[in-house]
């Protein structure tokens, strides 16, 4: 009996997510005292929380408003996650390398998830270039996400800031690199093999 | 106004106020002579009487100063000198028992026939008239101030008050005129009213009184022990009787059809008979140093069948109540009881104390109370019912609220089950997540 959404912030999709049949279990949102319960609680709430961003390829989260749309309120049966529980959550995603903090330093009131790691979107970008042969050429990053070339690409319509954690870590593996512009929207990048 | 006297024509009775002879219950008829209190009557008597005195006598000038004195004076108000006297005012000086100090300085009454003549109307002098030639006079005044206020005249010595019938004749005694000296000299042997000899026999007095009312409640407490002890043989006796198989017998021919209600009844009435009391509790005293093995012995066979009714456990506190009521009246500390208790497994007793994690004290049946059996019997209620607020499970299992979330948040920790934190309360649904973990495969959402 799993709940179905049309999920409003769907980009290019139309297609409902399929809630898993723990979401409308009223226990999933309180946050389980008995350590072993919460740790299987945490794990199937971070679960849920990637395939829901990536479903509808949602990269950032101010958590006070999170907190009262789906997946974190369910209003079938009338169960919404507290904002303190919600941020244990993050912290156990930031923890596995899916999410990181965002905003003034430590009010851990919004961040970044990701639904796919950093490093995972730089091979999937590195291995765009050189099948395009876009190596030694430099793209702004505009292009990269924006342009004609990376239409149906995954990475198409990537969130700015995702894209560069994701070029940082080939910069660091001497795979690219980035030039700075006159402002953050000119930024180029050059790939290398 | 001050309520006039008047004196009854029949009786003569003198009445304070009010339109009836007190002594015969005349009315108060118009001839009637009215009169002012008794004390202002005999002061109009004498003033009167002064007066009288005062235009037969003529002035005695002093003849070294020429001041003219009252006649009846005997030396000069204002030198000291002695007048020359008239032969009556030596009369009064002798006669009068009143002017036995014969210093000039210290006073007395003018006339021997003033002073009885008061004496028999009032029976003690009211009027004294005091004059302080060498100084002293506000001394007295300050001795006297005092005597008065603190009614020296009522203390005898040892500061008790006296009795009206002695206070008459202490009265008698007492006629002389008070000077500094005497005033002195009485107070020493007689303390006043308000000093601490009157605080402390005030206090004793007291104290007696207060050692008869607990005498006399100790007194009904033994009386009322022994009766209870009567009751509580008289309750075994009774049970010993209804035991015996002549008892069983008669129940037995006392017709076929009531014979199990019978039965019935007399269990019932054997169990109020042993909820009366108990017979020679368990004391320190009877146990010495094995007291609260002893103690934990006895509470098990009082306490077994209430807890097993009480669905296999009992809050602390209930037990201790229940058990000290039996107990009648050698009650036992808190302190005994729980020490008692935590001796049960020791001693392989049927029954276990349990201390929650909140600090609730359970007594529990040691068969019934484990943990795995609680767990099973609310996961079947779970199962049955659905999900259970601690509300529902003190109704199923009949216990006390704080007893049914003690036991759900023991599930909980045992992780058996999860909590659904809602406006309506906590209520508890089995745990899925952990028993999804067998059958989960995760690759589902990444």
């Amino acid at each position: 009996m799993a709940n179905t959404f049309a999920t409003s912030a769907a980009e290019g999709t139309s297609s409902a997510f399929q809630f898993p049949e723990i979401y409308s279990f009223p226990p999933f949102f309180s946050r389980q005292p008995n350590e072993a319960t919460w740790r299987e609680q945490r794990r199937q709430w971070c679960e849920l929380i990637l395939a829901y961003y990536k479903h509808n390829r949602l990269y950032s989260m101010s958590l006070a408003e999170a907190a009262t749309e789906p997946p974190f309120t369910n209003r079938q049966i009338h169960r919404s996650l507290r904002v303190d529980v919600l941020r244990e959550l993050v912290d156990e995603l930031v923890k596995q390398g899916n999410a990181v903090w965002t905003g003034a330093k430590n009010t851990k009131d919004s961040c970044l998830i990701f639904w796919r790691k950093p490093d995972v979107w730089a091979s999937m970008i590195h291995q765009w270039a050189s099948e395009r042969g876009m190596f030694n050429t430099v793209l702004t990053l505009f292009e990269l996400t924006n342009g004609d070339d990376t239409v149906g690409q995954e990475f198409h319509n990537l969130d700015p800031t995702t894209l560069r954690r994701a070029l940082d870590v080939l910069q660091s593996q001497g795979k690219a690199q980035l030039f700075v512009g006159t402002s953050d929207e000119d930024m180029g990048v050059k790939f290398f093999t | 106004a001050p309520v006039l006297d008047w004196k009854c024509t029949i009786c003569e009775n003198v009445n304070k106020g009010g339109v009836k002879c007190t002594l015969c219950g005349v009315p108060r008829q118009n001839g009637s002579e009215e009169v002012l209190d008794a004390d202002s009557t005999h002061l109009n008597a004498l003033l009167n009487e002064m007066g009288n005195n005062a235009i037969e006598q003529s002035p005695i000038r002093c003849p070294i100063c020429t001041f003219d004195n009252h006649g009846s004076m005997k030396t000069c108000e204002m030198c000291d000198t002695e007048l020359p006297q008239t032969p009556d005012d030596t009369a009064a000086a002798t006669s009068s028992d009143a002017t036995s100090i014969g210093t000039p300085q210290y006073p007395r009454l003018r006339t021997a026939e003033q002073a009885s003549a008061y004496r028999d109307a009032s029976n003690f002098v009211t009027l004294i008239k005091l004059s302080f030639r060498a100084g002293g006079a506000s001394a007295f005044y300050t001795s006297l101030k005092e005597g008065v206020s603190n009614s020296v005249w009522l203390v005898v010595g040892n500061g008790d008050f006296w009795e009206p019938d002695q206070a008459q004749s202490q009265l008698q005694q007492q006629q002389q005129p008070v000077t500094p000296g005497s005033m002195a000299s009485g107070r020493d042997r007689r303390p006043a009213a308000g000093g601490i000899s009157t605080i402390v026999s005030a206090a004793h007095e007291t104290e007696r009184a207060r050692e008869n009312t607990v005498r006399s409640a100790f007194l009904d407490l033994d009386a009322l022990t022994e009766k209870a002890n009567e009751i509580i043989s008289m309750a075994e006796h009774i049970a010993t009787q209804l035991n015996s198989p002549a008892a069983s017998k008669l129940h037995r021919t006392s017709g076929m059809e009531s014979d199990e209600d019978n039965a019935e009844r007399m269990d019932a009435f054997r169990q109020y008979l042993l909820d009366l009391g108990i017979d020679s509790p368990v004391t320190r005293d009877t146990a010495g140093a094995v007291f609260h093995e002893e103690l934990a012995r006895e509470l098990c066979d009082y306490l077994e069948n209430y807890v097993s009714q009480c669905g296999g456990a009992v809050a602390l506190v209930d037990a201790y109540c229940l058990y000290n009521r039996a107990r009648e009246f050698s009650l036992v500390y808190p302190a005994d009881f729980v020490q008692a208790c935590e001796k049960f497994e020791a001693l392989q007793l049927p029954l276990r104390l349990r201390e929650y994690p909140s600090g609730l004290l359970v007594l529990e049946d040691a068969g019934s109370a484990s943990d795995a059996l609680i767990i099973s019997r609310i996961n079947n209620y779970i199962k049955s019912f659905g999900p259970v607020t601690a509300n529902d499970l003190a109704a199923i299992e009949d216990c006390p609220l704080n007893l049914a979330e003690e036991r759900l948040w023991l599930c909980e920790r045992a992780g058996e089950l999860c909590r659904d934190e809602s406006v309506e309360g906590i209520r508890f649904y089995e745990n899925v997540f952990l028993s999804v973990v067998s059958r989960r495969d995760g690759s589902e959402y990444l």
